[in-house]
């Protein structure tokens, strides 16, 4: 693919020179202005490109809370965490906690309430309301931004749980 | 005098139980990082941090994916995660240290305290030795644990590539804004 790139740019430099040396000067000129303004159109997208509201985007996995843990708990996580990774998932579960700071963010917890590991969701800064309208203990359906799995490990002898964590969540169903 | 030992040892296992829930922890403290130059002000907060305190030793662990940094640019993030921090290569960052005066602080009654940390951070797989002075608010029995302080990119090996040393600072405020609730 690169290569084929390459070849092409070279094709286009060797045309362009056939047109100047026939003296095709303003045709040259126009393509030399044509190709910075694209690349700086694109470039200037690149830099201010922001991320997308993951209502407007499919999920590639759809997943229990219960499976997904299961999965990284058993299997070797460099694997699930490389399958996994910068992937927007959609996670059904059971509301295990809501909690939120002196910013209002939100994160909610999902899993099952007799474990300690649970799938982690921070909400999305332009989303926050909808979390706090969630239940305790009510089924619901988010998706989010996989950021990682943290492996539970012990902390000065406790053990903090393991999670999988995801941003930029956002409700799809809230299931009462 | 059975009764009196019995009421020493009940007021014993009351006390340790007490004394045994001494630690205080989160999994979604927010934690920060600024960068400001001339061209532009670039940052980037993180609010699923782990961090857990030992109230009694002064004892301060955090733990911090790399990835769960949100620039508001994309771009910014993903340069951020495959060029600079290499967080596929050094999933994690984290803290071990100590609250150098702990016995200042009054866990047990509201109040501000100012404290110094003191400890070492990994970052990019590069350990330092790190020192900040910030502050634990004692609020109904939670605590607000506060900090800010200034690292060297280079110290830890973080390269910025070259069209970008006029948009990075070489010197990175990481703010600390982390809500701890009583461990059971």
């Amino acid at each position: 693919m690169n290569s084929l790139l390459l070849l092409a740019i070279i094709g286009l430099l060797i045309f362009i020179g056939l047109l100047w040396i026939f003296r095709k000067r303003k045709i040259v000129l126009l393509i030399i202005v044509l190709a910075a303004g694209t690349i700086g159109w694109y470039g200037y997208g690149e830099y201010s490109r922001s991320h997308k509201d993951l209502l407007n985007v499919k999920a590639k996995y759809n997943i229990s809370a219960t499976e997904l843990l299961h999965e990284f708990e058993t299997e070797d996580s460099t694997i699930t965490n490389k399958k996994y990774d910068n992937q927007i998932l959609e996670i059904s579960g059971n509301v295990k906690e809501i909690k939120n700071n002196d910013q209002s963010d939100y994160t909610i917890l999902l899993g099952d309430s007799n474990t300690i590991s649970s799938i982690q969701c921070e909400m999305d800064t332009s989303h926050q309301l909808n979390a706090a309208e969630l239940t305790k203990g009510s089924s619901v359906k988010i998706r989010g931004h996989f950021v990682g799995f943290q492996k539970g490990e012990m902390m000065m002898d406790v053990s903090l749980g393991s999670d999988v964590k995801l941003n930029r969540c956002v409700i799809i169903k809230n299931k009462k | 005098m059975k009764r009196k030992t019995f009421i020493i040892g009940f007021a014993i296992i009351v006390f340790a139980s007490i004394a045994n829930a001494q630690k205080f922890y989160t999994k979604s403290g927010k934690i920060s990082i600024f960068s400001t130059t001339s061209v532009e002000n670039i940052s980037a907060a993180n609010k699923s941090s782990v961090c857990l305190l030992d109230s009694k030793t002064g004892d301060l662990q955090f733990a911090v994916l790399m990835k769960g940094f949100e620039f508001k640019k994309a771009k910014m993030q993903e340069d951020f995660n495959s060029d600079y921090v290499e967080s596929s290569k050094f999933p994690k960052s984290e803290f071990k240290g100590q609250i150098t005066n702990n016995s200042t602080v009054n866990y047990s009654s509201n109040g501000v305290y100012s404290v110094n940390v003191k400890g070492k951070l990994t970052i990019h797989g590069v350990t330092k030795d790190v020192e900040s002075t910030g502050t634990i608010t004692v609020k109904d029995g939670k605590l607000l644990a506060n900090a800010v302080f200034n690292t060297l990119i280079a110290d830890y090996n973080i390269k910025v590539p070259k069209m970008y040393l006029d948009n990075i600072s070489k010197s990175i405020k990481i703010t600390v804004d982390c809500t701890l609730e009583p461990l059971k």
